[in-house]
């Protein structure tokens, strides 16, 4: 375990060396700035056009632009922006190495190949963790201390208002069930990179599946139907369940197995591959 | 003497053509006179009467110089989902409403402002339509029909108790929000406000853009189908009256 705790210290050391793990910082902030900015300027028109559909049966008393709804908005980058700067680091992780020339290096150490398998996926892991609490944080953080706290108005088939006090625990949920996904992203890159010398393929290639399945069974084609519950990406925005007023229990456990299966197969197929890889690099 | 002899025939019928035109006159005075004595009499006496009773109806809303009260808010609109809102009405006269809510608040245009005074201190033309029977109890329908020709309401229609007056159902046509039915229930204020009012109005059942939602579950579902009708349930408390 003490050697376990040391190698993921020496893989996060690496990752935070890197320039391309602050770039995900950078993308996040100036994601949230810009929203920030946008609905600071536009939101009010935004929200007239939309309740224009009531205005003619309500007066409308309160206020729905606050910090919830800066927080709701910055959760939808969690389909897109996340996934890539998720798999812009955790793809990184083996073919990176592969990529430098260090793995035989790394190798000759006494620490068995499943073990730094493992070491790498929770450091990757913990990048993902700090990207996501990083975004929760300058999100909701920022967005009250402008906007302050309120109500929070959700567009789905019906027009959904939350009490600003059901917020706080809706937020955490869909916070840590965001964390699940991008979780399955981040073993879906590493994957990617099990297989890659170079790290270009598995952060384009697990973006590509992402973006392709999603917009395929999103648009797509009717004998996709029958496949999208099966499909990780299908689960990705599962996060808004938590905007529901009824939450239906049965279709979130299945969210939350469906991904986890995946995150299991995902990492099980790299360790299973890279157990037997040919270090060539 | 083919020309004096027409006009002989003529000289002739003269007599029997103001004969017709007389009687025709006749039948006509006697239908003005029916409209004026029978018809007209008792339109002006439905005025009347209908006008005597939004009077003292007035007179008796008028007493009121202000109010306050808490009141929760209950909207049933298939298109919203939204929880029962708790908030603070003030009114004070003649026609000043303040409404302090918790968080986001959903509330009817009409049925909570008191709109029948505005109706009836802007000038009225008023019909006293017929008995009606409301909540079972006994009512006169009157039709009401502001003077304003700028205002939102362009025709009412109240039944109120003339008994005891009080307002028991309204139903209004507006110009800009369509029509509306207030339903108002009390128990027992001095001053007759109302404890509970359901508002009923008509709402589309139209489907929100994909692009506002994001929901792309919701793109091969049809729009949510409710009765077309929408209902706000509003109930007052702890009555502050001066």
């Amino acid at each position: 375990m003490k050697a376990l705790i040391t190698l993921i210290r020496i893989e996060l050391f690496k990752i935070f060396r890197k320039g391309r793990t602050y770039i995900g910082f950078g993308a996040i902030f100036l994601i949230i700035f810009a929203i920030q900015a946008g609905i600071y300027f536009e939101g009010q028109n935004v929200f007239d056009f939309i309740l224009q559909q009531l205005e003619q049966n309500f007066f409308f008393e309160g206020n729905l632009i606050n910090g919830y709804l800066i927080t709701y908005i910055v959760l939808n980058t969690l389909w897109i922006h996340v996934p890539i700067l998720v798999a812009l680091v955790t793809g990184d992780l083996i073919a990176g190495e592969a990529n430098a020339g260090t793995f035989r290096l790394i190798l000759t150490r006494p620490v068995s190949r499943v073990k730094l398998l493992i070491a790498k996926f929770l450091a990757g892991w913990t990048y993902t963790f700090l990207l996501v609490l990083f975004m929760a944080i300058l999100g909701m953080g920022m967005g009250i201390l402008i906007f302050g706290k309120g109500d929070l108005m959700v567009l789905k088939s019906t027009i959904n208002f939350f009490p600003a006090d059901e917020l706080p625990w809706r937020f955490f949920a869909a916070f840590a069930y965001g964390m699940l996904s991008m979780t399955v992203v981040a073993a879906l890159a590493f994957m990617l990179s099990a297989f890659s010398d170079n790290s270009i393929g598995p952060i384009i290639g697990a973006v590509a599946i992402i973006i392709g399945i999603t917009i395929i069974s999103t648009i797509g084609f009717s004998w996709m139907k029958t496949l999208n519950p099966y499909l990780f990406t299908s689960y990705l925005p599962g996060w808004q369940q938590f905007f529901e007023f009824d939450i239906n229990k049965g279709k979130l456990i299945k969210s939350v197995l469906v991904q986890l299966s995946y995150l299991i197969a995902f990492l099980g197929v790299a360790i299973v591959y890279f157990r037997k890889k040919d270090i060539l690099s | 003497m083919k020309k004096v002899g027409k006009n002989m025939k003529l000289l002739h019928r003269a007599p029997q053509s103001f004969h017709r035109v007389s009687q025709t006159m006749i039948v006509g005075f006697f239908t003005l006179f029916l409209v004026l004595f029978f018809f007209l009499p008792s339109q002006s006496l439905a005025q009347d009467e209908s006008r005597y009773i939004l009077e003292s109806f007035r007179k008796k809303m008028e007493q009121i110089e202000s109010y306050s009260a808490d009141i929760l808010i209950k909207v049933e609109v298939s298109l919203i989902k939204i929880k029962d809102r708790k908030a603070k009405v003030t009114y004070t006269k003649p026609n000043q409403f303040d409404f302090k809510a918790e968080g986001f608040t959903l509330l009817p245009k009409k049925g909570m402002e008191m709109e029948y005074m505005k109706i009836i201190d802007e000038g009225y033309t008023s019909i006293y339509v017929k008995e009606d029977t409301v909540n079972s109890l006994n009512t006169s329908l009157i039709k009401v029909i502001p003077d304003n020709p700028e205002a939102d309401i362009i025709l009412a229609e109240m039944w109120i108790d003339t008994s005891t007056i009080i307002l028991h159902k309204m139903r209004t046509y507006s110009k800009n929000s369509g029509s509306y039915t207030i339903h108002f229930y009390y128990t027992d204020h001095p001053f007759d406000l109302p404890d509970k009012i359901i508002v009923e109005f008509d709402v589309k059942n139209s489907k929100i853009p994909m692009s506002f939602t994001g929901d792309f579950e919701s793109l091969d579902k049809p729009a949510k189908k409710g009765d077309g009708k929408g209902r706000v349930i509003i109930q007052y408390a702890n009555y502050e009256v001066n």
